[in-house]
């Protein structure tokens, strides 16, 4: 008589059942992938969320800070006033500048006080002060123009030192943050603009905001390293491919291997590959938070497509 | 009968004790080999340039004064140039921050270098120690950290830019 052994049977029914289940899970979670995208139709010039933070795990910490208090209504409240406003002046995509801002100190203006180290919204350094300080119109005098136009005059020097948060020559000062973050984030979007077209390479306007981004946080040489080699190992159509089109874009920023090839031309290895993996974090991050659902799916149709 | 052979059974402890002390030999080993030899301030390595050459400048500026400064700065110059066309990040590196009009016309840092600190650095070197060339000394040190710092938290340069920071900070050092 032919017995089946117990154990096969709940075997193969287990892995059945659950394949079954994830079938199902990705079923609906497509369903309401693509229902959210018809509800949230991308004009067609939109390219960033009006909708900020078009990111989960972001909109989740941030009901994580609300309910712990750590942010209060009352300073959310202001620094949201207060991008909108700079981000008018300076022509700074808004959801880019918040985007960044909770990316760097997740919205605690007071984030590092004391610490001697990068301090505040913008998480500023000593260099980023002098910047502000010295040099804030060496690309534009809309960045003065924006300042005096949030503060009411020109608070200069601004500095860290000053505790009082309702110092406008403090940064710890929210809207003195914002703005002078704005205009950091600003210089280093027309410090590469330039630089890029007098090589005569085209870059989408968008995507020059994404590289700002990284250049705020990792400085505008990394941006060049790499740029440099992606040009030596994909040729100068891979660049130019990157500069105008988000995908590319993507996918090149996002090569881990190519990343670490670009740092080590500058760093140590293993402080390369370290840079190399923040740099891959903070791109995600920052275009997870800011762009439209539609750009962000139409990237990576392009990869189905390609792949 | 049958001859008894023993081994010779280490004990666990004296075991790791004797890896681990060959594990830090070798490292130590390492170290050592892979340490770069002392330079003599007067020589300078033209088949491999690197931050230690600059930092030799800044020793010749020291001990030995400007004239001699500019000539062995023309030593490393014409060093870096050589080495350049082999694709080597180090002379690269050197080449921005100290010899930007080397680097060919498509490079995007040599754009840079010739609008942010080199003008700088000439006007440190023209007159150096000057009260002027304390001020632009702070302009050149910030242009180069906010060009390169990749860490906010912990800021940092690379060993050739803080190289270069080094040596015009002594450049443009007040004396009394």
């Amino acid at each position: 008589m032919f017995v089946r052994k117990p154990g096969k049977f709940w075997t193969w029914g287990a892995l059945s059942l659950s394949a079954f289940l994830s079938a199902v899970v990705c079923f609906f979670g497509w369903q309401h992938y693509k229902q959210r995208i018809q509800t949230h139709p991308m004009p067609a010039d939109a390219f960033f969320t009006e909708d900020f933070p078009d990111h989960e795990a972001f909109r989740l910490e941030l009901a994580q800070l609300r309910l712990q208090a750590r942010l209060t209504p009352e300073n959310e409240k202001q620094v949201l006033e207060s991008v909108e406003k700079t981000a008018e002046l300076l022509g700074v995509p808004q959801p880019v500048l918040w985007c960044l801002l909770f990316q760097e100190s997740r919205l605690n203006h007071m984030e590092g006080y004391g610490s001697g180290g990068a301090v505040g919204l913008g998480q500023f350094s000593k260099f980023s002060f002098y910047e502000i300080n010295h040099q804030l119109t060496k690309f534009t005098p809309a960045n003065l123009v924006a300042l005096e136009a949030v503060l009411g005059r020109d608070v200069r020097p601004i500095s860290s030192t000053a505790l009082k948060s309702t110092n406008q020559s403090s940064y710890f000062y929210i809207p003195t943050a914002v703005v002078a973050s704005a205009s950091y984030l600003n210089n280093r979007y027309l410090h590469l603009n330039k630089l890029l077209r007098k090589q005569n390479h085209h870059p989408n306007d968008r995507l020059m905001w994404l590289l700002a981004t990284l250049a705020y946080n990792k400085g505008t040489r990394s941006i060049l390293s790499f740029i440099k080699t992606v040009e030596r190992e994909k040729g100068p159509k891979a660049v130019e491919a990157a500069l105008t089109d988000v995908h590319s874009l993507s996918e090149l920023v996002m090569n881990r291997k190519l990343v670490s090839q670009s740092f080590t031309r500058i760093w140590p290895r293993n402080l390369a590959k370290t840079y190399a993996n923040e740099w891959i974090i903070h791109f995600q991050n920052t275009t997870q938070c800011a762009l439209h659902p539609k750009a962000k799916a139409s990237a990576v149709a392009k990869k189905g497509e390609n792949s | 009968m049958a001859r008894v052979t023993r081994k010779i059974r280490l004990r666990k402890g004296t075991r790791r004790t004797v890896g681990i002390t060959l594990l830090l030999s070798l490292g130590l080993l390492w170290v050592l080999w892979k340490s770069p030899a002392d330079r003599s301030v007067n020589q300078l390595n033209s088949a491999q340039p690197s931050p230690s050459d600059i930092d030799a400048l800044t020793q010749i500026f020291t001990t030995k004064g400007h004239s001699e400064f500019q000539e062995k700065k023309g030593a490393l110059r014409a060093a870096v140039a050589a080495s350049l066309a082999g694709n080597n990040p180090s002379s690269e590196s050197i080449a921005v921050y100290l010899f930007p009009d080397l680097l060919p016309s498509s490079d995007l840092e040599r754009e840079v270098a010739l609008e942010a600190w080199y003008p700088l650095q000439k006007r440190i070197e023209s007159a150096p120690n000057s009260e002027s060339s304390r001020k632009d000394f702070e302009d050149m040190r910030a242009q180069i950290w906010i060009y390169e710092n990749p860490d906010h938290q912990y800021p940092t340069l690379s060993d050739t830019a803080e190289a270069v920071v080094k040596l015009y900070d002594r450049m443009s050092e007040r004396k009394p």
